[in-house]
């Protein structure tokens, strides 16, 4: 009996495939941790930034297609397969990437994603703090630069209590969850009657951008879908390894679609709302001011815990990953200065580039540049070329015996498709300044980018995978593909 | 991992698995009506909003 649970525990923790008696989740729990994912404190950040591209009206448009978009693709890429096999999400890259080729995405796609969220949040608890400091003072919050000495210290402050969450274990992390979830969804309604008490909503309808960067509404329209695409994509790195804990395919894509795309458009339109009617896309400087002193007061502390739970999430997430796809060296390193070593570069982050808080919209769609490729090569892969059939046995073969072992564990075609849909992404947008080719008014970057990759992992696959004997791959659609790890 | 009672116990799951995809039991299966169906809701909630601000 004790056996079979520690069998499952390392099941559960990626080690091997979940059996589907195994699963944990129907329809509704995975709809409920999906939401309770997507009702972040990030939602009104990214709402608050679709806020400063267009008007809310345009901004609900572009909030409701960029999730969508972003949300089915990358349920297609994660959910479908792990889903039905129950594997962990970076052990079903390897059927495309190869086994190191999965670590370099896990370094690439999910170590970078979770640095940058950590200070970007960590500054947003050090903005609350700040803002909850001057009200209680009996002042009136103003929007006060990232670079504040006050904001800093709190930002390395939570950043080190996460650390110390982290660090304690999972237990207490379930504990925050269970709260703050259902109290975001409360706190979101209370803002959002607030600012209906304020405004009416054809009033809302009709109220310009706070900071439109060019004088075309076309193209800030566009930049604000790209801006939500990139959101619905974010979720790449996490998806996967939730899905997998569903009973089955099915369940584990449908949720997406109610608990991730519903509740990331309820919480980012309330906080586009609140942005445009109160002329600030920082959420910690309009919930100061959106219901006098004492709803901010409530609304900023109550902001700056939701903050410290939505951290401490990633955080674990990132590292159970890491100790799954890392070598001997990353596993024999302890659990406590992992979780330090992993909150040293936020803390350099927080302390020297302090102004990645207010631009945090550019590293959002910085790593969509990234996660697009990843889905169009996951959904090429794993539905045309493998045609939904994995070898489970070359998954969780060393890399030397499996036939997923490509060329020293690195799949040369998946990585090279993967550099060719980041390079077509940057040219038809560039994140930073914010430049366009002209087919970004038709296409956005993430679609273009997202197709690139599929199609070149698809073309360079069919002409050179099988003849070098790489990935096995099935020779005709529907075939069986032998593997050296599956013939012996 | 190295562990022989751990590669015993992958290798029956990795069987059940197999067993599932031999016999074609898969409950649950994603069929062609929910890609349809999540194609279709794609295209609802991509082009409802963009003729409602055009």
């Amino acid at each position: 009996m004790s056996e079979n649970r520690d069998y499952r525990l390392a099941a559960e923790r990626g080690d091997g495939p979940l059996l589907p008696s195994e699963r944990l989740w129907g329809f509704w729990e995975f709809t409920y941790a999906n939401a309770a994912l997507a009702i972040a404190t990030w939602a009104f950040l990214i709402g608050g930034a679709v806020g400063l591209f267009v008007g809310p009206k345009e901004g609900i448009a572009a909030i409701v297609i960029g999730n969508i978009i972003g949300v089915v693709i990358t349920a297609l890429a994660t959910c479908v397969a792990t889903g039905r096999y129950g594997v962990e999400q970076f052990v079903f890259l390897r059927s495309m990437f190869g086994a190191n080729g999965s670590r370099l995405v896990y370094v690439l796609a999910v170590v970078f994603l979770t640095l940058g969220w950590l200070a970007v949040l960590g500054l947003m608890f050090g903005h609350s703090i700040d803002g909850l400091q001057t009200l209680m003072a009996g002042g009136e919050v103003s929007a006060a630069p990232a670079t504040g000495g006050k904001v800093i210290v709190a930002a390395c402050g939570a950043i080190l209590l996460t650390w110390f969450i982290v660090a304690k274990g999972p237990t207490s992390i379930k504990f925050f969850n269970m709260i703050v979830a259902p109290a975001l969804v409360v706190l979101m309604v209370v803002m959002m009657a607030l600012i209906l008490s304020k405004h009416s909503f054809s009033e809302l309808m009709a109220m310009g951008p706070l900071d439109p960067p060019f004088d075309n509404k076309t193209v800030n329209f566009i930049i604000a879908i790209e801006v939500n695409i990139a959101a619905g994509m974010s979720w790449w790195p996490y998806l996967g390894n939730l899905a997998r804990l569903t009973k089955s395919e099915r369940v584990a894509t449908w949720p997406n679609l109610i608990g991730i795309f519903g509740a990331a458009v309820l919480g980012e339109i309330v906080g586009l709302l609140a942005a445009v009617a109160l002329g600030n896309s920082d959420p910690t400087i309009w919930m100061a001011q959106i219901g006098g002193i004492l709803v901010g007061i409530v609304a900023l502390a109550f902001v700056a815990f939701a903050n410290i739970t939505s951290m401490a999430n990633i955080l674990y997430t990132s590292l159970i990953g890491l100790r799954q796809v890392g070598t001997a060296g990353v596993r024999a390193i302890g659990w406590e200065l992992l979780c330090f070593l992993f909150c040293i570069v936020p803390l350099l982050l927080v302390i020297f580039t302090p102004g990645v808080y207010d631009g945090f919209f550019k590293f959002l769609v910085w790593t969509s540049a990234l996660n697009s490729a990843l889905a169009g090569i996951g959904i090429a892969d794993y539905f045309v070329l493998r045609r939904q059939r994995l070898d489970l046995r070359a998954l969780h073969a060393p890399t030397t015996d499996s036939a997923y072992g490509f060329w020293r564990g690195f799949n040369p075609i998946g990585l090279f498709s993967l550099a060719v849909g980041f390079s077509v992404y940057v040219s038809v947008f560039n994140p930073l300044s914010l430049a366009h080719a002209p087919a970004f008014l038709y296409l956005t970057a993430s679609i273009p980018s997202c197709l690139a990759a599929g199609l070149c992992h698809l073309g360079l696959t069919r002409a050179f995978a099988r003849r070098l004997g790489w990935g096995a791959y099935p020779a005709r659609p529907g075939g069986r593909s032998v593997s050296p790890a599956t013939s012996r | 991992m190295e562990d022989p009672a751990w590669e015993r116990e992958l290798e029956r799951r990795i069987r059940v698995y197999e067993q599932m995809e031999a016999t074609g039991d898969w409950s649950g299966r994603l069929g062609s009506i929910d890609y349809f169906a999540m194609a279709a809701l794609t295209v609802v909630f991509t082009l409802g909003p963009w003729i409602w601000v055009h």
